[in-house]
């Protein structure tokens, strides 16, 4: 029998591999092969063994972009231009003062806050500065009012240019915070594997 | 007082006590999802391992790998002196937390 026939599949582990650190990435690697061919193919056979081991595979994808240097940096470059473009929003509605402008202020100086406390706990290993629920619960809204933003602007009679970018923006910061800050490990807990 | 262990870290440090000199992270895996009765991730489980040897609650070593691994090494862990520590703190604290109360349910039967 050829080895491959046994083992996991090659571009899993590949696939494994490249998301760890080099650190613990060999050691992991091992310990889940180790338990592929002893317990899981022997008990559930092939189809049902290389679930289980995609799904522990996945269950590093949310460490990996934590971890990711680019992601850190994607999310901070993200994090400093939505926070310019909150201070200019709420410094606008200061000089045009349209009615309910207070209200819309602090919304956007509230998101601005959220930027600059996504780049410290990202800064900051490990992030200490705002818990992670708080976090997800901001990367949730500027999805949320993002996407509202974006959809608001659309069927306006007028197209706004600058709404169109500040609400991908808000979006796409909203995701990478999800991605990179969301959860420390044990909130996640693995509900899904095995 | 240092911060409570959660479950899931205390779940951890007690599989690595109880496997002894054979913990490593498939065994410590098996012995958190027997311990939970749930399915666990490797993910978790490898996240919370180094989050905790980060703050000085377990140490590990690297040792040679076997065939089935590929040769890959294993990495076999201890809980540390602060790990003790702070699984003692946690039973203290939830032993005086539980102490004197009766649930409804309880009550009844």
């Amino acid at each position: 029998m050829k080895e491959t026939a046994k083992t996991p599949p090659r571009w899993m582990e590949s696939l494994l591999e490249r998301l760890l650190p080099a650190h613990t990435g060999e050691q992991i690697v091992g310990d889940l092969r180790e338990e592929y061919i002893e317990s899981m193919l022997p008990q559930r056979g092939r189809l049902r063994a290389n679930l289980w081991y995609a799904r522990h595979a996945l269950s590093f994808l949310p460490c990996a972009f934590r971890q990711s240097r680019a992601m850190g940096m994607l999310l901070i470059c993200t994090s400093i231009f939505t926070m310019i473009c909150m201070g200019w929003l709420a410094f606008m509605e200061v000089v045009l003062r349209h009615p309910g402008y207070e209200s819309r202020m602090a919304l956007e100086l509230a998101f601005a806050v959220s930027c600059l406390a996504a780049m410290l706990a990202r800064r900051l290993t490990p992030p200490r500065i705002v818990s992670g629920k708080y976090l997800r619960a901001g990367g949730l809204l500027m999805i949320l009012f993002g996407a509202l933003a974006f959809l608001e602007n659309v069927r306006a009679v007028h197209f706004e240019g600058y709404i169109f970018v500040i609400s991908l923006s808000l979006m796409a910061q909203g995701i990478l915070t999800l991605l990179t800050l969301g959860g420390s490990g044990e909130s996640a807990s693995g509900q899904s594997a095995k | 007082m240092a911060d409570l262990l959660g479950t899931f870290e205390q779940s951890v440090l007690l599989s690595i006590l109880s496997l002894g000199e054979d913990a490593y992270g498939r065994a410590i895996l098996n012995g958190v999802q027997e311990s939970l009765k749930r399915n666990v991730s490797a993910g978790a489980v490898y996240s919370t391992l180094e989050r905790m040897e980060a703050s000085g609650l377990v140490r590990s070593k690297l040792a040679a790998g076997t065939a089935v691994r590929g040769g890959r090494a294993r990495r076999y862990y201890t809980v540390a002196a602060a790990g003790r520590r702070a699984l003692s703190e946690t039973r203290r604290a939830l032993k005086a937390i539980w102490e004197n109360v009766k649930l409804p349910a309880e009550q009844r039967s």
